[in-house]
């Protein structure tokens, strides 16, 4: 359903080209759960930006389902960012002057939903991450791991083909880690979600289907 | 959708409490002060009262007499004979008035004194203003030529010398002189220098005619026309006399006259910018200033607000990101933005108006400019809340351009 074409993707800085990713080939199936391994700066995370939209390849196209991306312009991303990808960010990324809720229903104000329909769907994926008691909190009155679960209810209230989740537990202790992994893959099982991980934790690597490595911007077998 | 942004800039309003207060503290005071200043200038320039044909009259009341080496020059209010020698000649004009300054009076009244404002005028005084009489009459040319010792007095006169009681038929006496009231206005605003006063007698009264043969003094002339273009006219018929045959009678042998028939802009800013031998006033040059210091005010809490606004965004840059990586479009996020600064500067405008209201309010209160009334006026009311909502958009709508234009993974680092 996600697949990575002949994907390069340097970067221009000053006068220093980096290359960070150099001829992916990629296949995400549907319900799959993958893991992405790799050494610090070997590329994991545009390799997940580049999956969820989020940024261009300088070569290379990105197909979801099938159909390439034919251009990065707002009119034709913007959908598909918001219909296909769910993405759960290393250091959460919850707007702070937003309660917890309106965090949750944040990617559906891009649908055209109504406020009531909105809330529902939220309060349905903040029980499934387990806040439902937090629902009118701000972020900053929650810890790590609850802040990432509102981030993951964020993620998966508009039901999207695929999460993508770069380094979900790497601001969290190991506990904490623990639950966020858990809440993955109970998502996984009874929800049939497609996921893609970023993780630097062999132990959980191991728990999903597959194990990505990526070395100096080069996938490794 | 719409509705969205206002709840979502109405949550971040009530978050960030000091952002929020910093930025409608600015908004509403700049606004409070412009509002405030126009209101007064607007009362000032477009008077309500007896000054309220504005247009149909020009007011002389400044004379500069120099010899030709300008080694001994004079300055000051006009002198009778000058006006009646001069100015009296003027074709243009359907009328001229001519009317002492105000003086200050002692007045006693049953063992109480009051000081009151005492102008003397011709009776063609009430013909080329426009008073409201809440009672009796102004004095008829008969009683001015005749040298009746009749008065017209203001509400506050009547007040503080009868009470409740009618002021008609009473006498009001001082400098000696005992006058019969035989009219009663409404008090002028201060605003309104050439008709304000708070009794008017005929100069025909005057103890004695000394006043006759001055030349520099304190009178005033006005004249009138129904026709505001003509004015204009009898101010180059007035500069052709006094530069081709200005009638002087002085010791000093003085020989050059510069003066002018001019409205209240006019002489506002000759006032300004004063250059003695001279009949320009400038009027240009005053308003590009008054302009350019207005824009000036308005500028420095611009940028203010740019820097704020600017910083406040960049804090901001990895909620952009966020929404971006959930589907929102630059338009969204720059019409959230835009709705968020609208927003803010209406309410700051509405706390800037309330506060106008309230100053204004109180400057008529306080007597600080006697007998003011300003009315609030619709048209500075738009004017003002177009001014503040450039001033939002300035300010808030750019770095928010900048900012909803980055690409999502820049702005989830921060923009940078
Ligand atoms: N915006 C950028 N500009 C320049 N270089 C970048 C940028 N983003 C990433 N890089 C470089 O690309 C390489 C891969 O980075 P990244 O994908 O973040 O690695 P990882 O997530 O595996 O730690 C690194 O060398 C990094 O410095
Ligand atoms: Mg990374």
């Amino acid at each position: 359903m996600l697949k990575l074409n002949n994907i390069s993707k340097s970067f221009q800085t000053d006068r220093i080209e980096t290359i960070a990713l150099s001829n992916i080939n990629l296949h995400i199936e549907k319900g799959e759960f993958v893991s992405v391994m790799g050494p610090s700066g070997c590329g994991k995370s545009t390799l997940l930006n580049i999956m969820g939209l989020l940024d261009q390849p300088s070569e290379g196209n990105v197909a979801v389902d099938d159909k390439a991306i034919e251009s990065y312009q707002d009119k034709h991303i913007t959908g598909l960012r918001n219909e296909k990808i769910g993405f759960i960010f290393q250091s959460f990324h919850l707007i702070h002057d937003l309660r917890v809720i309106d965090n949750v229903e944040l990617p559906l104000l891009y649908r055209n939903i109504s406020a009531k329909e909105r809330k529902a769907l939220a309060a349905a994926a903040l029980e499934k991450v387990g806040l439902k008691a937090r629902t009118h909190h701000y972020p900053t009155q929650l810890s790590g791991g609850q802040q990432q679960r509102v981030a993951i209810a964020r993620a998966i209230v508009g039901k999207p083909e695929i999460l993508l989740a770069d380094e979900p537990t790497g601001n969290l202790d190991s506990h904490m880690g623990d639950e966020i992994m858990k809440l993955l893959e109970s998502l996984h099982q009874e929800e049939q979600a497609t996921i893609v991980m970023v993780t630097h934790d062999e132990e959980m690597a191991k728990r999903t289907g597959r194990t990505i490595r990526v070395f100096d911007g080069q996938l490794v077998h | 959708m719409f509705s969205n942004y206002i709840i979502t800039a109405w949550n971040v309003f009530l978050r960030r409490k000091f952002f929020t207060f910093i930025n409608l503290f600015g908004i509403s005071i700049t606004l409070t002060v412009l509002m405030v200043v126009s209101t007064i200038a607007d009362g000032y320039f477009y008077p309500t009262g007896p000054e309220k044909n504005i247009d149909n009259i020009r007011v002389i009341n400044r004379l500069v007499l120099t010899n030709d080496e300008h080694s001994h020059t004079n300055s000051s209010r006009l002198g009778y004979k000058f006006i009646k020698d001069n100015i009296s000649r003027l074709q243009a004009p359907e009328l001229i008035s001519i009317n002492s300054g105000t003086q200050m009076t002692a007045i006693f009244n049953q063992g109480r004194k009051s000081k009151l404002l005492v102008k003397k005028t011709d009776n063609v005084f009430w013909q080329v203003l426009d008073f409201s009489f809440v009672d009796g009459r102004p004095f008829t040319q008969n009683e001015f030529e005749s040298g009746q010792f009749v008065a017209v007095i203001n509400q506050r006169t009547q007040k503080e010398l009868f009470g409740e009681e009618s002021a008609i038929g009473k006498n009001v006496s001082f400098d000696n002189q005992n006058f019969n009231i035989i009219g009663v206005v409404d008090n002028v605003s201060a605003v309104e220098e050439t008709a304000l006063s708070d009794i008017w007698v005929p100069y025909t009264t005057n103890a004695t005619s000394g006043y006759q043969q001055e030349t520099m003094g304190r009178w005033d002339a006005i004249l009138y026309h129904s026709d505001p273009e003509i004015l204009e006219q009898a101010n180059q018929e007035y500069i052709h006399m006094l530069k081709n045959d200005v009638i002087l009678e002085t010791p000093e042998k003085l020989t050059e006259a510069y003066s002018g028939a001019y409205t209240k802009l006019e002489s506002l800013s000759r006032e300004m910018f004063y250059e003695e031998y001279s009949y320009d006033t400038h009027e240009q040059m005053f308003i590009s200033v008054m302009i350019g210091l207005v824009l000036l005010f308005m500028l420095l809490p611009s940028i203010n607000m740019i820097n704020l606004n600017v910083s406040r965004i960049m804090e901001r840059a990895s909620e952009i990101g966020v929404r971006k990586s959930f589907g929102a479009s630059t338009k969204q996020l720059l019409m959230q933005f835009i709705v968020e600064s609208i927003l803010l500067t209406l309410i700051g405008g509405v706390i800037g108006i309330l506060l106008s209201i309230f100053i204004i309010n109180s400057i008529e209160a306080s007597g600080i400019i006697p007998y003011a009334m300003f009315s609030f006026n619709f048209r500075i009311f738009v004017v003002g809340l177009f001014l503040v909502l450039i001033f939002g958009l300035v300010s808030g709508v750019y770095p928010a351009y900048k900012m909803s234009r980055l690409n999502p993974v820049t702005a989830l680092k921060g923009g940078f």
